[in-house]
């Protein structure tokens, strides 16, 4: 039987960020985890956040090459 | 401060692994500013216990003011050795302060590089030597448990 358990957000988030620009910097929402902004410079995903009414989001670096790294 | 890990995609599956399409890693949510300043960043920041220092990309310095090649400089490398070794960079070190889940304000000396695959990376110096990490792989999501030393 399929587990009913509620995932965490994280991974809800992880998967949103699979589909989101490469080589940028990523602006998330920290309330619902939504993409709230994208931007080449941190400025530019700051900026973009604040248009969407999120002020204070969670920048994340989304690298060019998500492979595995040590 | 207990927190589940991250699922990080991957672009090809671990053949070695079960053909796993993610990778979990322990991520934590951190605020940065420049030494006596409110810290103004806010970004998702690696564990990395294999990690020397804590690092940060240099466009995080820049954003915060930060003439981030006036610092200290660090030649850094990845683990490999010889004809395959990847490329070496330098690291150029401030002090800064960091606050780690909006719970805890630590000033620590941090690198920027200039070609960092993550916001930012956690390491001994500065990070493990004021905070006990526990990593919990018992559970999926594996969790991460942090304490203030």
């Amino acid at each position: 039987m399929a587990s009913t358990a509620p995932r965490p957000r994280k991974v809800e988030l992880c998967e949103k960020l699979a589909q989101a620009p490469r080589n940028r910097w990523l602006a998330v929402d920290p309330e619902d985890r939504r993409l709230v902004g994208t931007g080449g410079d941190i400025e530019t995903a700051l900026a973009e956040a604040k248009e969407r009414g999120v002020c204070d989001p969670i920048l994340v670096w989304s690298p060019a090459s998500p492979i595995i790294r040590v | 401060m207990r927190k589940p890990y991250i699922r990080q995609p991957l672009d090809s599956p671990l053949k070695a692994f079960d053909n796993a399409q993610f990778e979990w890693m322990p991520m934590l949510t951190v605020r940065v500013g420049r030494r006596l300043e409110p810290q103004r960043i806010r970004l998702e920041a690696l564990l990395d216990t294999g990690s020397p220092f804590c690092l940060f990309r240099a466009d995080v310095g820049r954003s915060l003011g930060i003439d981030f090649d006036k610092g200290i400089p660090v030649p850094i490398g990845g683990p490999s050795e010889g004809p395959g070794e990847g490329p070496r960079t330098v690291a150029y070190f401030h002090n800064v302060q960091l606050s780690v889940e909006d719970l805890w304000t630590v000033e620590v000396r941090a690198g920027f590089v200039e070609h960092l695959a993550f916001g930012c990376i956690l390491g001994r110096r500065g990070f493990f030597e004021n905070f006990k990490a526990v990593f919990d792989h018992s559970t999926v999501p594996p969790c991460v448990e942090v304490y203030r030393i």
